[in-house]
C-alpha cells in the first residue's frame, strides 16, 4: 500500500500543477499583448498588467502547495510526519480543486485578458473594463482556493 | 451645476473669453438648436487663423519632440508640468519672434538629421551588397571590352553554373562564366560574352532566374568601393554628431519653445470656442454651465464686461456635466470613480462612502507591513518630488492611503516581509526572533480571516444597499426603499447572525425578511406574475450569496502575499546560517520580495477595485455623466498661477 507520506507529496505536486493554467493564461494574454505593442510600443506597461493577470492561479497552487508542505512538516527541520494512507488522501484531496479549477480558470482567464488587452489597444481609456473582465474570471479560482485551504485547515493534521 | 446664457457686445468679447479662459471654470457648449435661419448666426471664418495657428503648434511639437529625443538629461520618472509666474511666461512671450526662429532652426535640424540618415542607410545597403564581391578583382565599373561585353551577375542560391553553360553552349561556345561567390541567398557570377552574343547568351541566364547585380556601376574594385563607402559612412557619421551637437546645444531653449507652444495652444482654443458662439454684427451669445461653488467669480467677470447673462437650474432631460466635489481626504480615490465611469448628474459620487473601504480592502489583500512601508515611502517620496496634478496625482496619494492601511493590516497579521525577521535571526545571526502578529496569523489560521473578510463584505454590501434606499427615499419612494433593500437586511443579518449564535430569533428574522420579498418582490405585477415576482426576488438570494463569497478574495490574496513572502525567505535560507548564507538571503530578499511586492500590488489593485465595481457599485450606482470640461488654459508644459479645485455640482 502507497504511503501516505507519499500521497500527501503528490497532493502537494498536484496543487502546484494549478501554474498549467497560469503558463497558458498569461502566454494567451502575451500573444495579444505583442500585437497591440507592436502597433503602439508606448501601450508596454499598461498591456503587461493585462497579461499578469492570469498568473495568479499558479500562485495560488504555489500557496496550497506550500500550506501543505508545512502542515506535513516538510518544511521547518523537525521532518515530516507519520501520516496514514487516509490522512495522505484527504491532503490529494484538498489539492484538486486548486489543481483543475486552477488550470481552466487561467486559460479562460488568459482569454478574457487578451480580450482586454485588444480593447486597451483600440480604446486606451477603457483598460479599466478589460481589468475587470478579467478579474471576474478569477472569482472562480478564488473559490477553488479557499475550498482547497478549508479542507486542508479542517483535515486534523 | 447652473445653466449660464450670456449676451454681450462684440467689442467686450475677447476681453471676457480671456476672462473667463483665466478662470477656468465655464464649460461653453454648443447649442442643438435647429431653428430655420439661425444657422446664418454661427459665426465662421476663423477657421483660417485656427489652420495656422495649429501649423505652428505642430512646429513646436516637433522641435521639443528633437530636443527630448537627444535631451542631454534623463527624462524624469514623471512628468510634470512647470510652474511659472505669469510675469515670467509674459517676459518669455516678449522673445516670441525669436523663440520661433529658433524653433524652425531646430525643425531644420531634425530635417538635415533625418537626411544625413538616409544617405548613411543606403550606404549600408551597398556595403552590404558589395561584400559577396571581394575577391572579384577587376573594376566594378568595366562593362566590357571593344569586342566584349561583362555582366555581373546574380543567380538564385542553388543554381548550377555548369547546367547555365551548357544551355549557353548551345548558342555559342566563345564565353566565359565564372562563379565569384555564393551564399544562401545567391550564387554570384561574371559572364564574359562577344557583343554579338551577349543577347542571347543573356536571355540563357535569364531563364535560370539570374538578374544583373546592383554593384554595376560602382567605380573601383570592390575593395577600393568598400573603403570608399566605410569613409563615406564615417563622414556621415561625423556629420550625424555635428547636428546632433547642433541640437543638444540648443536644449537650453526647450523651456521657451514650451512657453511658446503652451501660448499658442491658448490661443488656438481661444479661437476655436469663437465657434460655439453665436453672432450678430455687433452682439454674440453663447449658452454654458457653471459650477455652483465659481458662481460668484463668473458672475463679476460678467459684470465687468458688461454682458447680459442669466443663470438657472438644470432642466429636466438636459445634459449636465458632472464635476466631482469630496472632502480633501477622498479627493484621491475619485480616480478609481473615474476610471469606472462618472456618476449620472442627478445620481450619488459614491467616492466618500467607498474611499475608507478601499484602502482597508488593500490593505488586508496586500496584508504586509514590510510592503505597506514601501508604498508608503515610495509615494510620499513621489508626491513630495514631483509637483503632480490630476489623475496622476490623484492615483500617488491614494496609494500612499493604501500603503498606511496596508502597514496597519501588515501588524496586524505579523507579517513584516513574510516572516523575514525570524529567519534573519536563524541565518544571520542564529537567535530565534519573531515578531508576533498583534491579532492573528492568517496563515496559521486562515478559516478566522476567511469569516471576518465576509463579514467586512457584509458591511461593504450594507452600505451599498443603503445608498441605494437612500436614493429611492429621496425620490419619494420609500416603500420600495423598505420592501426590496430593508427585507434584504433582515434576511442577511438574521441569516448571518444566525450562523454565530444559532438563535433561532435570529433565523426568524431571516425567514420574515423573506416572507416579505415573497410577498412584495411581484407588487408591480398583474395576476399570476406577483407569483412570480416575489420567487424571483427570493431567488435574488443567489445574487447576494455570490457578492458576499466574493469577498473570499480578502483572504486569497492576503495569504497570497503572506505565503509567496514565506516562500522566498525560505529560499534564501537554503544555504543555511552564517556570513554566505546571509548574503544569499539578502538576495533572495531582493529580488523574491520585488517580485512579491510587484505582483501582489497589482493584484491587491485589480481586486479591491473590482469589488466596488461589482459588489458595491452593483447595489445603487448610475454612470453615464459626461465629464465638465471647462473653457480654460490647457497648457501642457507649463503651469500658470496655481489652478484652483474649485468644484461641486
Amino acid at each position: 500500500m502507497i504511503s501516505g507520506n507519499a500521497l500527501a507529496l503528490i497532493g502537494a505536486a498536484v496543487a502546484s500543477l494549478a501554474g498549467v493554467g497560469s503558463a497558458m493564461g498569461v502566454g494567451i494574454a502575451g500573444q495579444a499583448a505583442a500585437g497591440v505593442v507592436a502597433e503602439d510600443p508606448k501601450k508596454f506597461g499598461r498591456t503587461l498588467i493585462l497579461q499578469a493577470l492570469p498568473g495568479t492561479q499558479g500562485i495560488y497552487g504555489l500557496i496550497v502547495t506550500f500550506l501543505i508542505f508545512i502542515r506535513i512538516g516538510l518544511l521547518g527541520g523537525g521532518g515530516m510526519k507519520d501520516l496514514s494512507t487516509t490522512q495522505g488522501l484527504f491532503v490529494l484531496a484538498s489539492a484538486l480543486p486548486i489543481c483543475i479549477v486552477g488550470i481552466w480558470s487561467g486559460i479562460a482567464q488568459g482569454k478574457a485578458a487578451a480580450a482586454g488587452i485588444m480593447l486597451l489597444g483600440k480604446r486606451a481609456d477603457q483598460m479599466t473594463k478589460g481589468i475587470v473582465y478579467a478579474a471576474m474570471v478569477e472569482t472562480y479560482a478564488i473559490f477553488a482556493l479557499l475550498v482547497s485551504l478549508l479542507m486542508l485547515f479542517n483535515l486534523g493534521i | 451645476m447652473k445653466r449660464l446664457s450670456v449676451i454681450g457686445l462684440d467689442r467686450d468679447r475677447d476681453s471676457l473669453l480671456k476672462r473667463l479662459m483665466d478662470l477656468g471654470t465655464v464649460e461653453i457648449t454648443t447649442e442643438k438648436d435647429q431653428e430655420e435661419g439661425t444657422a446664418a448666426l454661427f459665426s465662421g471664418g476663423e477657421n483660417q487663423a485656427l489652420a495656422a495657428l495649429d501649423q505652428r503648434i505642430q512646429g513646436t511639437e516637433l522641435a521639443l519632440e528633437t530636443l527630448e529625443e537627444h535631451s542631454p538629461v534623463r527624462a524624469p520618472l514623471i512628468r510634470t508640468r512647470r510652474a511659472i509666474s505669469r510675469a515670467e511666461f509674459a517676459g518669455v512671450l516678449t522673445r516670441g519672434e525669436e523663440i520661433k526662429k529658433s524653433s524652425d532652426r531646430i525643425v531644420e535640424l531634425r530635417e538635415e538629421l533625418n537626411g544625413i540618415r538616409e544617405a548613411k542607410n543606403r550606404d549600408a545597403v551597398e556595403l552590404a551588397q558589395i561584400q559577396p564581391w571581394k575577391g572579384y578583382g577587376a573594376p566594378l565599373d568595366v562593362r566590357g571590352t571593344g569586342q566584349t561585353d561583362l555582366e555581373l551577375e546574380t543567380y538564385p542560391a542553388g543554381t548550377d553554373l555548369q547546367a547555365v553553360r551548357e544551355k549557353m553552349e548551345e548558342v555559342t561556345d566563345l564565353f566565359e562564366l565564372r562563379q565569384v561567390n555564393s551564399d544562401k541567398d545567391f550564387v554570384y557570377a561574371a559572364l564574359v560574352s562577344m557583343k554579338n552574343d551577349t543577347d542571347r547568351l543573356r536571355d540563357c541566364a535569364r531563364q535560370f532566374g539570374c538578374s544583373p547585380a546592383q554593384v554595376m556601376g560602382m567605380s573601383g574594385t570592390a575593395e577600393e568601393a568598400e573603403a570608399r563607402i566605410q569613409n563615406d559612412i564615417a563622414d556621415r557619421e561625423a556629420q550625424l554628431a555635428q547636428v546632433e551637437e547642433k541640437i543638444v546645444g540648443r536644449y537650453s531653449e526647450k523651456g521657451d519653445i514650451e512657453c511658446l507652444h503652451d501660448e499658442w495652444v491658448v490661443e488656438r482654443d481661444r479661437e476655436a470656442v469663437k465657434d460655439k458662439l453665436r453672432t450678430t454684427k455687433r452682439t454674440f451669445r453663447f449658452t454654458g454651465w457653471v459650477p455652483v461653488p465659481a458662481e460668484k467669480e463668473v458672475e463679476a467677470a460678467l459684470e465687468d464686461c458688461g454682458c447680459w447673462y442669466a443663470l438657472r437650474d438644470p432642466e429636466e432631460g438636459e445634459d449636465v456635466p458632472v464635476l466631482l466635489q469630496n472632502p480633501k481626504p477622498v479627493v484621491p480615490f475619485e480616480s478609481v470613480t473615474e476610471m469606472y465611469s462618472l456618476p449620472d448628474y442627478h445620481g450619488i459620487d459614491p467616492t466618500r462612502y467607498f474611499a475608507f473601504f478601499y484602502a482597508m480592502f488593500f490593505g488586508i489583500m496586500l496584508s504586509d507591513a514590510g510592503y505597506g512601508v514601501l508604498i508608503t515611502v515610495a509615494t510620499a517620496v513621489l508626491l513630495r518630488k514631483f509637483d503632480l496634478e490630476g489623475t496622476t496625482y490623484k492615483m500617488i496619494k491614494m496609494f500612499f492611503y493604501c500603503g498606511i492601511s496596508t502597514i496597519f493590516w501588515g501588524a496586524l497579521f505579523g507579517g513584516w516581509f513574510g516572516n523575514f525577521v525570524s529567519v534573519f535571526g536563524e541565518v544571520a545571526l542564529r537567535k530565534e526572533i519573531s515578531v508576533p502578529p498583534i491579532w492573528f496569523d492568517p496563515i496559521q489560521d486562515p478559516t478566522k480571516l476567511l469569516i471576518f473578510s465576509l463579514i467586512f463584505g457584509v458591511i461593504h454590501i450594507f452600505v451599498g444597499m443603503g445608498l441605494n434606499a437612500y436614493m429611492l427615499i429621496r425620490a419619494g419612494k420609500w416603500k420600495d426603499a423598505v420592501l426590496d433593500v430593508f427585507s434584504w437586511y433582515l434576511v442577511i443579518g438574521g441569516a448571518g447572525l444566525w450562523a454565530f449564535t444559532r438563535s433561532n430569533a435570529f433565523l426568524y428574522v431571516a425567514g420574515a425578511g423573506l416572507v416579505i420579498l415573497l410577498l412584495t418582490g411581484g407588487r408591480d405585477r398583474k395576476g399570476f406574475g406577483k407569483v412570480i415576482g416575489g420567487l424571483g426576488a427570493v431567488y435574488n438570494v443567489t445574487g447576494y450569496l455570490s457578492d458576499i463569497l466574493s469577498y473570499a478574495r480578502l483572504l486569497a490574496l492576503g495569504l497570497a502575499t503572506g505565503v509567496i513572502a514565506q516562500v522566498v525567505n525560505t529560499i534564501g535560507s537554503l544555504a543555511g546560517p552564517g556570513v554566505v548564507g546571509t548574503i544569499v538571503l539578502l538576495v533572495a530578499f531582493v529580488i523574491g520580495h520585488i517580485f512579491n511586492l510587484a505582483i501582489n500590488a497589482l493584484g491587491a489593485f485589480v481586486h479591491t477595485s473590482r469589488l466596488q465595481y461589482i459588489e458595491f457599485f452593483g447595489k445603487f450606482y448610475i454612470d453615464g455623466g459626461e465629464p465638465f470640461d471647462p473653457f480654460r488654459r490647457k497648457t501642457t508644459y507649463v503651469r500658470l498661477a496655481p489652478e484652483k479645485s474649485n468644484g461641486g455640482k
